[in-house]
């Protein structure tokens, strides 16, 4: 082969065309003061990055903050003037009050703030997805049959306390008294498994359905459930999941799933940021546009729902006016910080 | 005229090369970009707390660790171990294996053969020849299914022989080294093609808003044939739904973001459904079919409003997905009727060209 079409050719095909001139991304992402790996919204953040570099390269830096004032710190120092192209990601409450004390000083990067609302500022986009409706959806599902739940209680178990998790649960404990249940409340520290499985245990023993609020409890709660199905054939205890589809696990034991897409909104922005399309701006969505939904598993829709007005439609009217008559009043009861 | 003749072959070749390629969520090749492997990683990262990948599994010596690196190095994921890298391996080997057979993209008379098949069809989740007007869209939908379950259903009993047994030889191409034998773990070889079918599902077909259900699906085989007729045979398939673009500011590259999240959660579901099949229980037919309703679910226009049912004359029931999908469609390969392509298949006609001038210049220097 000639030498000249062995140098022109490969250049043709692989890459003859020049990036451009933009600098590595750098990515630096501020977890929730619970910690990495902790809770839905710190799971999602994780899960975001990861598909983010699936295709793409980019430098990624990670804080986990112990405490609010190393949130603070952290954020400071990631939003000082730097060098090159930066990308700041934090999840929570607590960096909305931080960024709105910079007053919109960025130092260059860009950033996306997840359930929190700043002030507006240039090259700063903030997302909260609201969870109240369908979680309030998940309460009507979980208790709103005699044959699934016959003592009206539903359990909660909650992997670690932060505001985004506490408005589901609002949200999901207005929907089960909608319907005239309770709710109990399980706080699990997933690094003790025996100690979950006796919690759990117990308090599989003591409702009809559980709903699982943090997906790093997911296989435990799951195991459990099946355990005390086994033992106990005539009081079998079902299960809604969060931000994944659990009844494609478990098709016979799973009502159906609350689902949020914090992932999604940090992988586009990394992929934005990259060719230069971030999007600033303040960004609220949720249930009407499918960034939070509640997926119903098909076996249990007409069983579960049967007692109310819902006949296909995915958010009746009914359900409607009665999401917005609680949800102002849950909202309220978030102590801040929560 | 030497000059032109062999000028006129050369053409005739690249011809042929570019669109054949162009048939689904592409897998990556020298000219094409890995659309399928990301997707399915993706997927395999969303699924990960489920997918068992710390089975204590047979994991045998040869060419497929250096395959591996070559898959996964876009991925820029690290396997913790060489049982999760074999798996992970194994599993995006079936994903290609339904565009390529192992065989080279570039070796265009195999590609031919292969996507021509109309019993091939349904691996891809496109329409038979047979399939015709509405009923057809039921019927591949209802071949997709089928081809999948078939692939699930190998992957179960593959995983229930002794482990040196569930350890196979395939074909597998690189572009610029050749086809060669590679081992792989049958299971995770054959959930892979089963992956391959749903993807193609996301990219070959119509789907309801939400991208749940399906309500239109493409045809290949007439489109590439010179026969198809819309109405009777269904939308042409189109090589813009097929890219990975996810976020674009370049008009002629539309993002294709939606499908290929929806096709990522699909995938991951179907993933978390076998995972205990992976780990060795007999495969599960609730959650394969609640994944299956979910995902690959034929929605007729009745349901959505239309009675008529979803056909061109009401731009299928209104299909917001249309538009993408009418652009670049697949035409007759002899006819060299293709439309303008994108960024890798652009290449391919600069190597032409690259090509055409070479042949130019050694014609002339042998004067």
């Amino acid at each position: 082969m000639s030498g000249w079409l062995a140098r022109w050719l490969p250049l043709v095909l692989f890459g003859c065309a020049p990036e451009g001139s933009l600098s590595t991304l750098v990515v630096s992402v501020h977890y929730p003061v619970a910690g990495s790996g902790v809770g839905g919204l710190s799971s999602a953040m994780q899960r975001g990055v990861l598909e983010a570099r699936v295709g793409s390269s980019f430098v990624v830096e990670e804080h986990s903050p112990a405490s609010e004032q190393d949130a603070v710190q952290q954020l400071a120092e990631a939003l000082a003037p730097r060098q090159g192209r930066h990308l700041v990601i934090a999840g929570g409450e607590v960096y909305a009050s931080a960024l709105d004390a910079h007053d919109c000083e960025l130092g260059g990067s860009t950033v996306l703030l997840l359930d929190g609302k700043p002030r507006p500022c240039d090259g700063l986009r903030s997302v909260v997805l609201e969870g109240f409706a369908p979680a309030f959806l998940a309460g009507v599902l979980a208790l709103s049959a005699e044959s699934i739940a016959p003592r009206r209680l539903a359990g909660v178990i909650a992997a670690a306390p932060s505001r985004e998790v506490t408005r589901l649960l609002r949200g999901f404990q207005a929907g089960s008294e909608y319907v005239g249940g309770n709710v109990q409340t399980l706080q699990l520290d997933p690094l003790q498994p025996e100690a979950v499985g006796a919690a759990l245990r117990s308090l599989a023993d003591a409702v009809d359905v559980l709903l699982v609020a943090g997906d790093a409890a997911n296989s435990l709660v799951l195991q459990a459930v099946r355990e005390h199905n086994a033992q106990n054939p005539e009081q079998v205890v079902r299960m809604i999941g969060l931000d994944q589809d659990l009844s494609v696990r478990e098709a016979e034991l799973v009502l159906g799933s609350v689902v949020r897409r914090y992932d999604a909104e940090v992988r586009s922005s990394i992929l934005a940021a990259q060719v230069g399309a971030f999007a600033p701006g303040q960004v609220l969505r949720g249930y009407s546009d499918g960034q939070t939904e509640l997926l119903i598993n098909p076996a249990y829709a007409e069983q579960a729902l049967a007692r109310l007005p819902f006949d296909g439609c995915a958010l009746c009217q009914t359900l409607k006016d009665a999401v917005h008559q609680a949800e102002p009043a849950a909202e309220a009861a978030v102590a801040p910080g929560e | 005229m030497r000059i032109e003749r062999v000028a006129a072959l050369v053409s005739a070749v690249a011809c042929l090369l570019v669109p054949a390629a162009g048939h689904a969520f592409t897998v990556k090749s020298g000219l094409t970009d890995g659309c399928h492997e990301k997707v399915t990683v993706v997927a395999y990262l969303q699924a990960l707390p489920q997918v068992p990948v710390d089975l204590d599994m047979h994991v045998p010596g040869g060419a497929w660790e250096e395959v591996a690196d070559y898959l996964l190095r876009d991925a820029h994921y690290e396997p913790e171990t060489r049982a999760e890298k074999f798996f992970l391996f194994s599993l995006l080997t079936g994903v290609r294996a339904p565009d390529n057979e192992g065989f080279s993209l570039s070796n265009v008379s195999t590609l031919r053969a292969i996507h021509d098949n109309p019993q091939d069809q349904y691996h891809h989740c496109l329409r038979a020849v047979d399939d015709d007007g509405l009923t057809g869209n039921e019927a591949a939908v209802a071949g997709c299914r089928g081809a999948l379950l078939e692939q699930l259903t190998q992957a179960s009993e593959q995983r229930q022989k002794p482990w040196p047994e569930q350890v196979q030889k395939r074909p597998f191409t690189l572009d610029q080294y050749g086809t060669f034998k590679v081992e792989v773990w049958s299971p995770a070889y054959h959930l892979g093609r089963a992956l391959h079918a749903l993807e193609d599902s996301f990219t070959h077909a119509l789907r309801t808003l939400n991208l749940r259900g399906v309500v239109h699906v493409m045809n290949y085989a007439e489109a590439i044939g010179g026969t198809l007729h819309e109405e009777r045979d269904g939308l042409a398939h189109a090589s813009a739904t097929d890219t990975c673009h996810l976020v674009t500011s370049e008009l002629a590259e539309p993002s294709n973001k939606d499908r290929v999240f929806a096709a990522e959660e699909a995938a991951a579901d179907l993933l978390r459904a076998v995972a205990p099949a992976l780990a060795g229980v007999r495969m599960s037919s609730p959650e394969v079919a609640l994944v299956l309703d979910k995902w690959l679910d034929y929605v007729p226009g009745e349901q959505l409003g239309f009675v008529e049912g979803c056909a061109k004359a009401n731009d299928y029931c209104n299909s917001p997905w249309l538009e993408l999908a009418r652009l670049r469609p697949s035409e007759p390969i002899l006819g060299c009727g293709v439309a303008p392509f994108g960024r890798a298949d652009s290449r391919a006609w600069v190597a032409l060209l690259l090509g055409m001038v070479f042949v130019a210049r050694r014609a002339r220097r042998g004067r």
